[in-house]
């Protein structure tokens, strides 16, 4: 029995050792392989460091902005049109037409990619291939909406990634199509964000999460009526959840 | 043992750190996709002919329910119904769809954001209507509703029930079944008129000699109250009762007996109104319980105090005062309390009607020699025209959904009632044949 049992402890004892060389090794070679991984991912040179609470502002509907490079957005009470016609009347400051009341805008910031795809475009270059694209014509100064987008669009350095306006120009082009907004909404203050998961061929993946309700369900309702509406989308720059802020004002 | 526990360990915890690090550093969030709108203003609705399901051919016929749906859907700015031959599924309903269907794809491919299905049955002179509304792109019924009417009334009842539609797709319910209440000279004398909302089926309210003005409506829609100057007597209020629960003629006769009582107005819940009166000359404004029990001075001034207007909540009151000099919109609490200026643009703004969401009060602001249509929000931050126009625009009401308002105009030289969608656009004339038309005043959903 003893030698028995020694022989079973001598043999536990030998396979342990080669377990543990074993474990060893598949240990090592797990862990260059995830290392590899995450360095593949996210460890090449990138033009801003990980992770972001990336936030692009996108409104790329009636026109693309014509002075993109911006430095600041100081374009919009001039590239608004001018609100209502001011009655004769002496001494009079004309009011704007809509509620001046406007949600606070998160801070633009840029993208963070893996890999920039060389050589970089930078903005106009992105739009005018896009127009180029669509065959649109360049959009006259009047169609200029707003001037904050546009510089959430740029980042820091001026440069964005083309790919993704080009699939933000053709995802509002898509729902414009799709998304009922009366003309009771047009100026108020609600906004939905939905979370949409695209497919790499464009489809939306099951029904769009209400990630931030406007308050108004059937607001909330007709945002996510349009995605579904509008599926196909055109497909993403890369598959996933992407988040859609449904704002009704023009 | 040890040791290969140790190992094990290690392994372990490596292993899982990788796993959960892995998945964590891949989820970064997508950038926000900021989405404004198109030019789709209104729902697309594909309206089915209903299914005749009673034992014989109904008197009604299905297209003219159909048609009578249509108008009343149609009457919102923000819905349009397809035409047949954009359907891909049948015109006519077969059979009302239970809490699930299957061919919504289709729908949506026809182009139709929602689909109206009904069918209808006719017994002992009665229609019974049912209906149900989908969302075809979520394929979920918004709305699965009864209706059981005279035969003979059913299609003036069809704008009911193209407003409960409304209300489903929209949130907020149509008014295609309201109706309009004014001042007409088109039989000499100036009467309380009443139309429908869409300028048709025009009538009289009231008859006698008396001059009527000012009307406005009893909560509910019950009854009309309005001015009459009747020869020898101060002006008084009057009740038109268009239910049996009002009592028609002279309203609370022994509240401020023997003053001029000018004008009253209702507040939304009904359990009180305000009176235009005058004690010393100028007019003021008091507050009187439904009952008259209860009288309540609410402005102590000089000057002139007109045009009362509740806000919907019933908790303040806009109304015109000139104690700046010139008429100007003013608004206080409903005791009276916390009264302050809204308007300081323009030397006569006048009669204020508060918006049924309470986001703005409209008003009527003199441009030289005439009158425009503006709209100030009840801080006095943002006003903006609605109408403008050579002529002069005055009166303004609201729907009560809030879509539209409707107010008096001179501008094909004598005064016309106009309505005009809230965004300003769609501008209708809607009465044509004689006489004067003013003081419009747009009343409540029919109970």
């Amino acid at each position: 029995m003893s030698t028995a049992s020694l022989r079973i402890d001598e043999w536990v004892e030998e396979r342990s050792e080669r377990e543990r060389r074993d474990i060893r090794r598949r240990l090592i070679a797990s862990a260059i392989g995830h290392a590899l991984f995450v360095l593949l991912l996210f460890g090449l040179p990138s033009p801003s460091p990980l992770p972001l609470p990336a936030v692009v502002s996108v409104d790329l509907l009636a026109g693309l902005p014509q002075p993109a490079r911006a430095p600041a957005p100081t374009a919009r009470p001039a590239a608004r049109p001018p609100a209502p016609k001011p009655p004769p009347r002496p001494a009079v400051v004309p009011p704007p037409r809509q509620k001046t009341k406007v949600l606070p805008r998160e801070a633009p910031t840029a993208r963070a990619r893996p890999a920039p795809k060389p050589p970089p475009l930078d903005y106009d270059d992105a739009l005018s291939s896009l127009r180029d694209e669509l065959g649109e014509a360049e959009p006259v100064a009047e169609q200029v909406l707003d001037a904050e987008p546009t510089a959430a669009r740029t980042s820091g350095s001026g440069r964005v990634d083309p790919e993704l306006v080009a699939w933000q120009v053709a995802v509002n082009r898509a729902l414009a199509r799709s998304w009922v907004t009366p003309t009771e909404y047009r100026d108020s203050e609600l906004r939905t964000l939905l979370l949409v998961t695209v497919m790499s061929n464009g489809s939306v993946l099951g029904e769009p999460r209400v990630e931030r309700s406007s308050g108004d369900l059937h607001f909330d309702d007709n945002a996510v009526r349009a995605v579904l509406q509008a599926s196909p989308l055109p497909p993403p720059p890369s598959s996933g959840d992407w988040p859609f802020l449904f704002n009704p004002t023009d | 043992m040890n040791s290969l526990d140790r190992h094990k360990r290690w392994a372990l915890v490596v292993t899982i750190a990788l796993l959960l690090a892995g998945p964590a550093a891949a989820q970064t969030p997508n950038p926000m996709i900021e989405v404004r709108p198109g030019g789709l203003t209104a729902y697309r609705v594909a309206l089915q002919r209903f299914g005749d399901e009673g034992p014989g051919a109904a008197s009604l016929a299905p297209e003219r329910l159909r048609e009578a749906l249509r108008a009343g859907l149609e009457f919102t700015p923000s819905i349009v119904t397809l035409p047949d031959a954009a359907f891909l599924g049948p015109v006519e309903t077969a059979r009302l769809h239970g809490a699930r269907r299957t061919d919504c794809a289709d729908w949506r491919a026809g182009g139709a954001d929602i689909l109206v299905e009904g069918v209808l049955e006719e017994r002992d002179g009665r229609v019974r209507v049912r209906i149900g509304v989908w969302d075809v792109a979520r394929c979920v019924r918004l709305l699965s509703e009864r209706y059981l009417r005279p035969a003979a009334t059913m299609p003036r009842y069809a704008r009911r029930i193209a407003d409960d539609i409304v209300g489903a797709i929209t949130g907020t319910r149509g008014a295609s079944a309201t109706e309009i209440a004014f001042i007409s000279t088109r039989t000499g004398g100036r009467q309380v008129a009443l139309m429908d909302a869409d300028g048709s089926n025009l009538r009289l309210a009231t008859r006698g000699r008396s001059i009527k003005a000012f009307p406005a409506w009893l909560p509910g829609g019950t009854g009309l109250l309005y001015t009459a100057y009747v020869t020898g007597q101060q002006p008084g209020l009057y009740v038109a009762a268009r239910s049996r629960a009002v009592r028609a003629g002279a309203l609370l006769p022994d509240v401020l007996a023997g003053q001029p009582r000018y004008r009253g107005a209702f507040d939304p819940q009904g359990g009180s109104l305000a009176i235009v009166s005058s004690i010393g000359g100028a007019a003021e404004l008091f507050r009187v319980s439904r009952d008259g029990r209860k009288v309540k001075r609410l402005t102590f001034s000089p000057s002139i105090e007109v045009s009362p207007s509740w806000s919907p909540d019933g908790e303040q009151i806009a109304f015109v005062s000139d104690r700046s000099g010139s008429p100007q919109i003013f608004v206080m609490n409903a005791d009276g309390t916390n009264k302050r200026r809204l308007t300081f643009q323009g030397g006569y703004n006048s009669n204020p009607a508060w918006s049924p969401d309470g986001g703005w009060i409209a008003y009527q602001t003199r441009i030289g020699a005439q009158f425009d249509i503006w709209l100030i929000d009840p801080t006095g931050e943002v006003s903006f025209p609605i109408v403008e126009h050579p002529r002069s625009d005055e009166s303004p009401s609201w729907s009560p959904d809030g879509r539209r308002l409707i107010f008096s105009s001179t501008r094909r030289g004598r005064a016309d009632l106009y309505r005009v969608d809230r965004s300003g656009e769609n501008l209708t004339r809607l009465t044509r044949d004689g006489g004067e038309n003013t003081y419009p005043a747009w009343g409540p959903y029919p109970e």
